[in-house]
């Protein structure tokens, strides 16, 4: 491919704009997603992160149009997208392609590995011929053998190696956007360093922009170029992954951060009241966090604090944000040898 | 920490063997495990899908799987009590006051029916008559030590209720409330957000140090347990691979296994990975005993004698032990250079 950057190239992939996602069920309502805003580009990758309940997954349902949004809108490059699938236009529905936690379950058990591959393909209308290579090079990519693993059911593969299977598949769209929903949470940490791998690449070989949600910093600061921290459905931070996690500005990553624990590094200061988060099923005033918070004010329960920019491309929603310098500082670092003090 | 001599250890698990027998498949899950744990001690037991951590709680506390035969050689004893010996009845009767265990997912070993306090006292009620009310105020009484708020309202509420984290703690009332000699939890925090884990443990952790019981943590994730265990036994493929103090283990640990598995995981701190590095290849089959070390085909310092050759128990320090040919190499040349 010959590289002509024109005005269109720097264009987002994908933007979101605005996103307001609520389930109703009789005469309750739950306050899912709340004005969130994100954009992506091609080659990087966004995660989102929160606990759960934070709004993650139902953002990337609403990307890809499983569930409607009550307002805001999804555009892919450059043009709406409707809200639900089944009224998505035929050509850009391959464009966004999700990848699961559970690998087994999200491939036919009927079919082999092979034929798993090629359906997306048949239905795109590739030729039979050239489906059979474009199979071998896509197993190529996520780095399995395709004369041994290709005529194998996903039952009698590992769950790593099924994990690779559904990225191949998902790649066989050729789509724009691929969204990793808990890819890596089912596997054990061995298996999950290559699939993690084999995402990586495939961000930077084919061009995709990623999706990536996990509730896993540590995975998320390996993997992903911006992070957007996610609490009860609002976003509370986003930016460049390594200066958000090396700096928290809200309160919430800070605390997401410090709990998790971490081989040879001591826990720090847990920085949150042991109170739960309010009720997802009340409309949302003022931070979602403010209960849980040990800056907040009488002002956090009624204003709901603005996404401010507080650094090139860094942009944080909390009215007493922390002192950036300070956190980083306070933040334990791994000692001389490794080991614990 | 030392144990008196005439105080029976905890736990004591003696060249532990279990194989699943299914029509003619047999399954060998665990080869030749053997663990001590103190009353008082923390150890955890850290291993991945496969690595027969599960199993060995489950024989522990005399759980057996159900239309399977299971085939056991070896030795437990909790508190000196033989568990293997023991029939059915006996470890009911036992149930929850020699070992008791935390699950994974308490919405699932709680009866979703059954009012909080009946659940939290019934290894207390199964083992003798107790009048309703005294029950009930012991059930508010464990639920408040376990930090729930509200006890004596909470007690009375279904487990369907709850949040999770406040869930895990009902479960913990409940596997406390007869005073075991040893707890066992097992991936007790593993469905719990990272917030909600943290307090989880701290509470186990509190429990243990107040009751002078002996607590086995079973994990995946080895970060877990630092500053929480004073011991650590790192499983793989059904044998013990490396144990030794916690902190030990998971900053210069011995075994080339332990090794890849800390390498492996995503860091919060140091320099950010871009190629993270994996263990490649996969877990032996265990349809088959293993020959050698289980994890020779995937290790790099893997010689021809690890696929046939059972590796020894190699003592790196005074506690720290290595299951490892190559460890055993590295010792040898360190007495030659002396």
């Amino acid at each position: 491919m010959t590289e002509v950057t024109t005005p269109a190239d720097e264009a987002p992939v994908l933007e979101v704009n605005d996103l307001e996602v609520r389930f109703t069920s009789g005469r309750s309502t739950v306050y899912a997603v709340n004005d969130v805003s994100f954009t992506m580009r091609a080659g990087e990758t966004l995660a989102l992160v929160g606990e759960s309940g934070s709004g993650k997954s139902t953002i990337a349902k609403a990307v890809v149009g499983l569930v409607e949004p009550a307002s805001g809108e999804v555009l892919l490059r450059g043009e709406a997208q409707a809200g639900d699938r089944v009224r998505r236009d035929r050509a850009t529905r391959g464009d966004i392609q999700m990848v699961f936690q559970n690998p087994v379950g999200s491939l036919n058990p009927f079919m082999t590995v092979e034929a798993n591959i090629a359906e997306p393909l048949r239905n795109r209308g590739v030729a039979k011929a050239e489906r059979a290579a474009r199979v071998r090079e896509l197993l190529t990519v996520v780095g399995l053998d395709a004369d041994t693993l290709g005529p194998r059911k996903p039952g009698e593969i590992s769950g790593g190696q099924a994990q690779r299977v559904s990225i191949a598949r998902a790649l066989a769209s050729e789509p724009a956007v691929l969204i990793a929903d808990e890819a890596v949470s089912a596997l054990d940490v061995s298996v999950q360093a290559t699939v993690l791998n084999v995402l990586r690449r495939v961000v930077d070989e084919e061009q995709v922009a990623m999706l990536f949600i996990s509730h896993d910093l540590a995975v998320v600061r390996n993997v992903s170029d911006t992070v957007a921290v996610l609490h009860m459905g609002q976003l509370c931070e986003i930016g460049p992954t390594e200066d958000i996690l090396a700096a928290p500005a809200h309160h919430y990553t800070a605390a997401l951060r410090a709990a998790v624990p971490e081989p040879g590094v001591p826990l720090g200061d847990p920085g949150m009241t042991d109170a739960d988060p309010p009720s997802p099923r009340i409309r949302p005033t003022g931070c979602s966090f403010r209960d849980r918070c040990l800056a907040a004010t009488s002002r956090c329960a009624e204003v709901l604090p603005p996404l401010t920019m507080v650094g090139p491309e860094r942009a944080v929603a909390c009215h007493h944000p922390l002192d950036r310098d300070a956190v980083a500082s306070a933040i334990p670092s791994v000692t001389a040898q490794g080991a614990l003090a | 920490m030392t144990a008196t001599a005439i105080e029976a250890p905890a736990l004591e698990v003696e060249d532990l063997e279990v194989n699943f027998i299914s029509g003619d498949k047999v399954t060998y899950v665990l080869e030749g495990v053997s663990l001590e744990v103190r009353k008082g001690e923390a150890v955890g037991i850290v291993g991945e899908s496969g690595s027969g951590k599960s199993v060995l709680a489950r024989t522990i506390l005399g759980i057996r799987p159900r239309g399977t035969v299971v085939d056991i050689r070896g030795t437990v004893r909790v508190s000196g009590e033989d568990q293997l010996g023991a029939t059915e009845a006996q470890i009911r009767s036992r149930a929850g006051a020699l070992a008791s265990m935390i699950y994974q997912d308490p919405m699932r070993s709680l009866n979703p029916t059954v009012r909080v306090w009946k659940q939290i006292v019934e290894a207390i009620t199964n083992r003798r008559r107790v009048p309703g009310d005294e029950a009930r105020s012991r059930a508010v009484e464990l639920l408040r030590s376990v930090g729930v708020p509200d006890p004596e309202a909470r007690a009375l509420a279904y487990p369907g209720e709850f949040s999770g984290g406040m869930l895990q703690r009902v479960g913990i009332a409940a596997a406390i409330a007869a005073h075991p000699d040893l707890l066992l939890a097992d991936e007790p925090t593993t469905a719990l957000d990272v917030t909600v884990q943290r307090r989880v443990l701290d509470l186990l952790e509190e429990v243990r140090a107040a009751s002078g019981m002996g607590l086995v943590l079973v994990t995946h994730d080895l970060g877990l347990l630092a500053d929480r265990t004073d011991r650590t036994v790192v499983m793989y493929a059904g044998r013990i691979m490396e144990s030794g103090p916690t902190s030990i283990v998971a900053s210069e640990p011995a075994h080339p296994y332990t090794q890849g598995l800390l390498a492996a995981i995503p860091r919060l701190t140091g320099p950010i990975q871009r190629e993270l590095p994996a263990i490649g290849g996969s877990l032996p089959p265990l349809s088959a005993p293993r020959a050698g070390c289980p994890f020779a085909a995937r290790c790099p310092l893997a010689q021809d004698r690890c696929a046939i050759s059972r590796p020894p128990a190699v003592t790196v320090a005074e506690g720290h032990t290595a299951h490892c040919w190559a460890v055993a190499d590295q010792q040898d040349e360190q007495e030659a250079a002396k």
